[in-house]
């Protein structure tokens, strides 16, 4: 073989390891949501003990804070080590495990009631959320294919659907990751603001629930949000925020025709494959487990083990959202889309505060 | 972090392992740690 012909040979490349490898590969990543969900947890026990001695009010569900709060100290100081990344990557999974675990609390009658309130509301939240973030991106002078985004994330669901469309919407990898880092930094501020504007306005935890679904962008963030409220609050988060989700199909596809007019986007031939693709097939399972319970398929005692083991697998997830939460990331993207995300969020969490108050009129929340 | 083309994987996923436990919980098998 001549020189110049082994030179110019591409350098090997190992193949890709196989499913049992990959799956062990996970397990140091999951322990360390395990270890840092669960610290989460024995610090508000701790804080709670102070409380106690020192005759303190503190509100429930701070381990979830205390757990993001602990994730985010991590990934920002030293790093998440590689040797943890693909486990700490499986948090969605534990979300949407505990999503469809939540469904043996919901029976068949409460959830055509709250996800049929909580449909109607989605849809007007959407149409406000799409339309004031395009003015608003416009109006700070955005480019088109960020302000898409903005508006995809902000009104559905954050960065899974930021990530569902700047495929199909043909966005470069710039405005993917602003958009991100956007939507991640005002998902960890709502953590903190949602709690306290629905404690200070008194709302009933079904209200709060229904409002954190509405408005708060990533599920991970809004069932924190709700869950750091109340157990029933993170109960009607999750749904409302999983009624939001079904709708990423149609405004995805709404986008992808509207680039693809411009010649700026690929054609989307078969629109119905299109929308199976984009739909949250969780949503199926969260239904299956709720039709069960509600022909009473499991006893007291099982859906109360069922509630537990979704707390627990929620508790890897909310580290996970810790972790991701790149401070520095964020640091990076420039004021501009931030403050466009930012002044955004206020007035959707107003108008779904405002949308919350006017179903309370017409039905008990 | 999901994007469209894991997302069927993550949520079948999900929801496969979920029908799982609650099918094993139902048939007495396991019980998840107290909260």
């Amino acid at each position: 073989m001549p020189e110049s012909a082994v030179l110019t040979q591409p350098p090997p490349v190992s193949p890709p390891a196989s499913l049992p490898v990959r799956a062990l590969r996970t397990i140091p990543g999951m322990l360390l949501l395990l270890v840092v969900g669960y610290g989460g947890k024995v610090i508000e026990e701790v804080v709670d003990h102070l409380a106690k001695v020192y005759h303190l009010r503190l509100p429930t569900g701070e381990y979830i804070l205390w757990a993001i709060m602990l994730g985010m100290i991590i990934a920002n100081t030293t790093g998440v080590p590689e040797i943890f990344r693909s486990g700490v990557a499986t948090y969605e999974f534990w979300l949407k495990l505990g999503i469809v675990l939540l469904g043996a609390r919901f029976v068949l009658s409460d959830l055509l009631r709250l996800g049929g309130i909580s449909l109607i509301l989605v849809v007007f939240e959407i149409g406000f959320s799409l339309v004031f973030m395009t003015m608003l991106g416009r109006w700070f002078k955005l480019r088109p294919k960020l302000i898409s985004l903005l508006a995809i994330g902000s009104s559905i669901c954050g960065v899974s659907a930021i990530l569902a469309s700047c495929g199909v919407i043909g966005a470069d990898d710039e405005d993917t990751s602003y958009a991100i880092a956007a939507i991640l930094a005002l998902g960890a501020i709502s953590l903190v603001a949602f709690p306290l504007v629905g404690h200070s306005l008194h709302l009933s935890d079904h209200a709060y629930g229904l409002w954190a679904g509405l408005a708060v962008d990533n599920t991970a963030e809004a069932t924190a949000a709700g869950a750091i409220y109340s157990d029933a609050a993170g109960k009607v988060a999750v749904l409302a925020k999983t009624c939001r989700s079904t709708m990423l199909g149609f405004v995805v596809l709404a986008y992808a025709v509207y680039w693809a007019t411009k010649g700026e986007a690929r054609v989307v031939t078969n629109k119905a494959k299109f929308l199976w693709q984009k739909f949250p097939k969780f949503v199926l399972g969260f239904l299956a487990i709720s039709v069960l319970a509600s022909f009473h398929y499991f006893s007291p005692a099982q859906t109360d083990s069922i509630a537990n083991l979704s707390r627990w697998v929620f508790l890897l997830s909310f580290a996970g959202v810790g972790f991701r939460t790149n401070l520095r990331e964020l640091g990076k993207q420039g004021a501009r889309p931030f403050v466009v995300g930012l002044v955004g969020e206020i007035a959707i969490a107003a108008i779904t505060l405002g949308l919350v108050y006017t179903a309370g009129r017409f039905s008990t929340l | 972090m999901a994007d469209s083309s894991k997302r069927f994987n993550v949520d079948t996923l999900a929801s496969i392992m979920a029908l799982l436990a609650v099918l094993l919980i139902r048939a007495g098998l396991v019980k998840a740690i107290p909260w």
